[in-house]
């Protein structure tokens, strides 16, 4: 009996540890991880459309979405948050990301500074819970952005 | 060459017919440079050359571009023009081109193309964009892109007539791009000017050699005018004005 007891409380805090918060709207989780990125100021949500048409996102795979890149300014920054209606959703959304990542790579804009062909070379997708995140930042940034998203949601 | 010959006998036609020089019937068919240009009342078509004084009534909306007129001091105030609006960043890209924002030549200040347009309300405006992106996405994002800020632009300046440029096409050494998709997204621009009562300038016709490459003389790196690139675009947009209708 003590061992079954002993079992019962090592799984309820195995899965207490692996748990992640997952009410967090990707505004206020994008506004959160904005704070880490030098000229957040110049980044704007993308549009509905730009999500859907040059993202070729299927939109009905999310409860939430928000994607921000600069508007103003002169360097080139990018991330985006998804959270997935279902978790069965997953793979196709890292799926998505990852493809738009590709097709951006492969298409960068070859005017801006080699500078910035750096950050989409390096651009990272992570998953956490329902969350998926991409970024397309300098290293620096990258970095504090990713253990921000870990941060707020742990 | 065939395209050119084409172009001089469609010119030589409009003279001998002595159509008005602005705008000629929408059904009138008139084989222009381009193999997709059917030439319709939107199109502007050769007119006397309207000079200093109508080159000051335009502002100029781009991306990189169009920067070259201001970095090459190619306008009316030199590198201090108030003529060009572009982004900070250089470049202009057709996603969310209605909130991407430009520098605002007498402010300073970054704000969209209709937040500019709503404090200067120019007289003219020349809108030169798409050629960053319009590769990626289908014609209907890039329809919609384009009337998105058109659109943005009129509500808050009706006075401002509108034209669209063409895209420029690129030479044979630049090998990012084809002239066949920017010829192709050329006819989607003439399309947009048609439904939202812009007009439509060919700027791209005589930019061109006889094989449809940007002339290697009018750019540095194979995209970007060179001043005297620049100054055939000016030649050109002097002598297609806009009527008075």
């Amino acid at each position: 009996m003590k061992k079954i007891c002993f079992l019962l409380v090592l799984c309820i805090l195995l899965c207490s540890c692996s748990s992640v918060k997952d009410d967090i709207p990707v505004q206020i989780l994008a506004a959160s991880l904005g704070e880490e990125i030098d000229g957040f100021e110049n980044m704007a949500e993308a549009s509905t459309d730009y999500i859907k048409y040059c993202m070729n996102s299927d939109l009905s795979l999310y409860s939430e979405y928000i994607v921000l890149y600069p508007f103003a300014g002169t360097v080139y920054n990018e991330f985006g948050i998804f959270k997935v209606k279902d978790k069965a959703n997953l793979d196709k959304g890292i799926e998505e990301v990852n493809n738009y990542l590709a097709f951006k790579k492969s298409n960068w804009d070859t005017r801006y500074k080699s500078e910035e062909l750096n950050k989409i070379e390096k651009a990272k997708t992570v998953n956490i819970g329902r969350y998926i995140l991409y970024v397309i930042l300098g290293s620096e940034d990258s970095a504090e952005v990713i253990e921000k998203f870990k941060e707020e949601l742990k | 060459m065939r395209n050119f010959e084409l172009l001089t006998a469609a010119c030589a036609c409009a003279l001998c017919i002595a159509v008005t020089p602005c705008q000629i019937s929408l059904h009138q068919t008139v084989q222009a440079f381009s193999d997709v240009a059917t030439v319709n009342s939107v199109i502007l078509q050769k007119t006397a050359h309207g000079g200093a004084e109508y080159l000051s009534k335009i502002v100029f909306l781009g991306d990189s571009r169009t920067y070259g007129l201001k970095a090459f001091a190619m306008l009316e105030g030199g590198e201090d023009t108030t003529k060009v609006w572009t982004p900070k960043n250089g470049t202009m890209s057709i996603w969310d081109m209605q909130f991407q924002k430009v520098v605002h030549p007498t402010s300073g200040v970054e704000m969209t193309s209709a937040e500019a347009a709503a404090v200067d309300k120019p007289e003219i405006l020349i809108i030169s964009l798409g050629f960053n992106g319009f590769e990626m996405v289908g014609k209907e994002y890039f329809v919609s892109e384009y009337v998105k800020l058109i659109e943005s632009i009129k509500a808050v300046s009706p006075v401002t007539k509108i034209i669209l440029q063409s895209m420029f096409p690129v030479c044979r050494s630049y090998t990012y791009i084809d002239n066949g998709s920017i010829k192709e997204g050329n006819g989607w621009i003439m399309e947009i000017a048609e439904s939202t009562g812009c007009f439509y300038l060919n700027t791209a016709e005589v930019l061109c050699d006889s094989d449809g490459y940007l002339i290697e003389d009018y750019s540095s790196d194979g995209c970007h005018l060179t001043p005297l690139g620049l100054d055939v675009q000016i030649e050109y947009i002097c002598t297609h004005m806009i009527g008075d209708n």
